[in-house]
């Protein structure tokens, strides 16, 4: 904690490689959420960059009652949300039919040496979530890529715990049951 | 606990290691059954694709770049409402030169300076400057020295944007 304030006071003073440490550490976090959320290529890069201003334009607001990456995962979504609100974006649209899949990424991607194969699968998961809906893309990335618990996830998206329990189940069901209908079970 | 065939939630629940005392009656089961198993399997399978990031990436000097602008960049959401309200002010500020002008030379003075489309746009600004004058001595207040305000202001704040303009410049494009 004491390292944490330090850090703050150094990154408000101005000093660049503290802050260039800082963002170094949770880029990782940020770009989770922000490339599961924003479609747009350009646009994730810029909604990252933002992130980390308004994080160093707020720092001294940051009055550690919360974890750090909460707070930083916090800023995150909701600049994702401002930014799909603006675009707007329906947050509860399940972008895929029930029982479809998105198979013309497979179709495009069919080679037939075992890496192709890896590289296919994960390109149609990855479709896959990005069609699911909303709410659910960054709470299956912040539990499964970031580790976080259920009450993390929930302080970052204003969520019950129960809730973000549930469309995770949710979210994974819908995944599995759409890649089965893609692949063999021995395939996945 | 009684066990059939496992749900799917508990599945998954198994999974992430949250099952509590009956992970030994779940895990017993879905040892000894097949279709229990199997479907395991491909939430294993699943959860191990799921934990690659392999797609997320950010340009290898994104954490340098940002850190070295952050004190002259602003987000992009700053710098879209900085150009609309440079709008406001590219709109109001001839709006009120105008009304300005009709108002101390009057609008007759005028009319014989300019065409058809002219006076017909003058004949407006003149009869909202004239309401505006009406609906602002009803509180006893001059419009002169109203409008004579309302333009310093707008000149000292149209200053101040300018200079924040010449100072941020557009937002830290990224490579």
């Amino acid at each position: 904690m004491a390292d944490s304030h330090l850090e703050i006071e150094r990154i408000l003073a101005g000093d660049q490689k503290a802050f260039e440490a800082f963002i170094q550490r949770y880029q990782r976090l940020v770009s989770h959420i922000v490339f599961r959320m924003i479609a747009n290529d350009e646009d994730r890069r810029d909604i990252c960059q933002d992130v980390f201003i308004k994080i160093h334009q707020n720092l001294d607001g940051f009055r550690h009652e919360s974890k750090m990456s909460t707070w930083i995962g916090r800023v995150a979504y909701n600049r994702c949300l401002n930014y799909l609100e603006k675009k707007k974006v329906p947050l509860y649209e399940d972008l895929c039919d029930e029982g479809e899949t998105v198979d013309s990424v497979a179709a495009e991607l069919q080679q037939p040496d075992e890496y192709a194969e890896y590289q296919e699968r994960s390109a149609v998961l990855r479709r896959e979530i990005d069609a699911l809906p909303l709410p659910y893309r960054p709470i299956v990335t912040l539990y499964h890529l970031d580790e976080m618990t259920y009450q993390e996830i929930g302080d970052i998206m204003k969520l019950p715990e129960g809730t973000v329990k549930n469309y995770l189940f949710r979210a994974r069901k819908l995944l599995k049951k759409r890649l089965t209908a893609k692949y063999q079970p021995e395939e996945l | 606990m009684t066990v059939k065939h496992a749900t799917e939630e508990q599945i998954q629940a198994y999974l992430d290691g949250l099952v509590g005392p009956d992970y030994a009656l779940l895990s017993g089961h879905i040892e000894s059954c097949e279709q229990c198993r199997e479907t395991m399997l491909q939430y294993h399978a699943l959860y191990g694709e799921l934990s690659d990031d392999g797609d997320i990436h950010l340009p290898a000097d994104f954490a340098r770049t940002v850190a070295a602008g952050v004190g002259s960049t602003e987000t992009t959401a700053e710098t879209e409402e900085r150009w609309s309200l440079n709008l406001v002010f590219t709109v109001l500020l001839p709006l009120l030169m105008a009304a300005v002008t009709v108002y101390f030379l009057g609008a007759e003075s005028l009319y014989a300076k300019v065409g058809g489309f002219g006076q017909s746009m003058l004949g407006h600004v003149d009869e909202m400057a004239t309401d505006t004058a009406a609906f602002l001595r009803q509180f006893g207040l001059r419009p002169d020295l109203v409008l004579f305000a309302v333009l310093v202001l707008l000149v000292v704040s149209g200053l101040e944007r300018l200079l924040r303009t010449l100072r941020h410049g557009k937002a830290m494009p990224m490579a």
